[in-house]
């Protein structure tokens, strides 16, 4: 039997109300997270197989464990980057996952790599200040040690679009961290990432690059 | 991180007051800080926009690595030289995007920008650069400064 209460009829017309509204701002959160229904998730929850995800195609190894396990930790980063990233392409796509991986990596303060592995200027080996003429910036380096000092054991350059690194990219890095042949430097391509599903491959340089 | 993009020129800048004279003629508020360009300079080139660090890294590349590297992209023409930019932050993306299309324009050479794959004349690097920036000063906006 309905009540015809005013205060009770008042009462579930604003439990209406904010219920309305709690869907429009899940909707409203889905969104901005890049979520489609659509997607397939895991049985743990997470999104699988297509946007929003990454499925790794080709995993380089350098055969150091910390090293490699470095390389694991950053491709697990990048993944939540692209998940949480609006799906996109071009330019400015490459920007945003540019952006959020550098601020992420940052915030985690990795061991070995620490807020400053991330984006570190050199200049002939030194560390130099951000924007200082000539200088080369590294995106990611690990350290055996945790001074600034500490002899660098692998730099990773992280790449989106089509664009890979180039031989003379990957000699410039290495003289601008003071680095011979011997340091690998890991190239982490994003492949793609859009609404279907997206690649990334790790390939491997070491020792001298000829091109 | 960083990005790539290339200019392909007809011949090489001359120096930083002409690609400045670029930068102004066509109406793209960026300023070189720098006294060298490359090959007398490789690596971070000073620049600033609206009284921000808009610098990036510039040098040369030899062509025969160029079309090696993307042997798919057909680069025509016969260029004298070519610089390759690294950029990472949106500051220096708006500052690589503005000095690649002055640099292309004043040269009359190509822009490639293998991002999204695109191969630009001088005239299309300008527009370009006019077209995206907006999207990369938006882009800012919604991610904060404190990325750029």
């Amino acid at each position: 039997m309905r009540s015809h209460d005013p205060d009770l009829i008042l009462a579930y017309s604003i439990a209406e109300l904010r219920l309305s509204l709690a869907f429009v701002a899940f909707e409203l959160l889905d969104s901005r997270a890049g979520f489609r229904p659509d997607q397939p998730r895991g049985c743990d929850g997470r999104w699988c197989g297509e946007g929003g995800s990454l499925t790794v195609v080709r995993k380089d190894r350098t055969g150091d464990p910390r090293i490699d396990g470095k390389t694991d930790e950053i491709l697990d980063i990048l993944k939540d980057v692209v998940e949480s990233t609006e799906p996109g392409e071009g330019f400015l796509y490459g920007i945003r996952i540019h952006a959020n991986l550098a601020a992420r990596l940052r915030a985690l303060d990795l061991p070995g790599i620490g807020r400053h592995g991330v984006e570190q200027s050199f200049a002939a080996g030194d560390i130099v200040r951000h924007g200082l003429s000539g200088s080369i910036r590294t995106d990611v380096l690990l350290r055996d040690g945790r001074t600034s000092a500490a002899p660098i054991k692998a730099i990773w350059d992280i790449k989106t679009g089509d664009e890979g690194l180039s031989p003379s990219r990957i000699r410039a890095l290495r003289a601008g961290a003071g680095v011979d042949a011997t340091v690998p430097v890991i190239e982490i391509h994003l492949l793609r990432g859009m609404s279907v599903k997206s690649r990334v491959s790790v390939a491997v340089t070491i020792g001298v690059v000829i091109a | 991180m960083s990005m790539e993009a290339y200019a392909l020129c007809r011949r090489p800048l001359a120096s930083v007051s002409e690609w400045q004279a670029g930068l102004d003629a066509l109406g793209l508020d960026l300023q070189l800080r720098s006294d060298k360009i490359p090959p007398a300079l490789s690596g971070h080139l000073p620049a600033t926009r609206r009284g921000r660090q808009s610098g990036f890294e510039c040098s040369n590349i030899s062509l025969s690595e160029l079309r090696d590297f993307y042997p798919d992209i057909d680069f025509g023409g016969s260029w004298s030289c070519a610089y390759a930019f690294n950029f990472g932050t949106i500051s220096e993306s708006i500052g690589a995007l503005m000095a690649i299309a002055a640099c292309v324009h004043v040269v009359r050479g190509l822009a490639y920008y293998p991002e999204d794959g695109r191969l630009l004349s001088a005239d299309q690097a300008v527009q370009y650069a006019r077209d995206t920036v907006p999207g990369i000063e938006d882009l800012e906006v919604r991610l904060g400064a404190g990325q750029a």
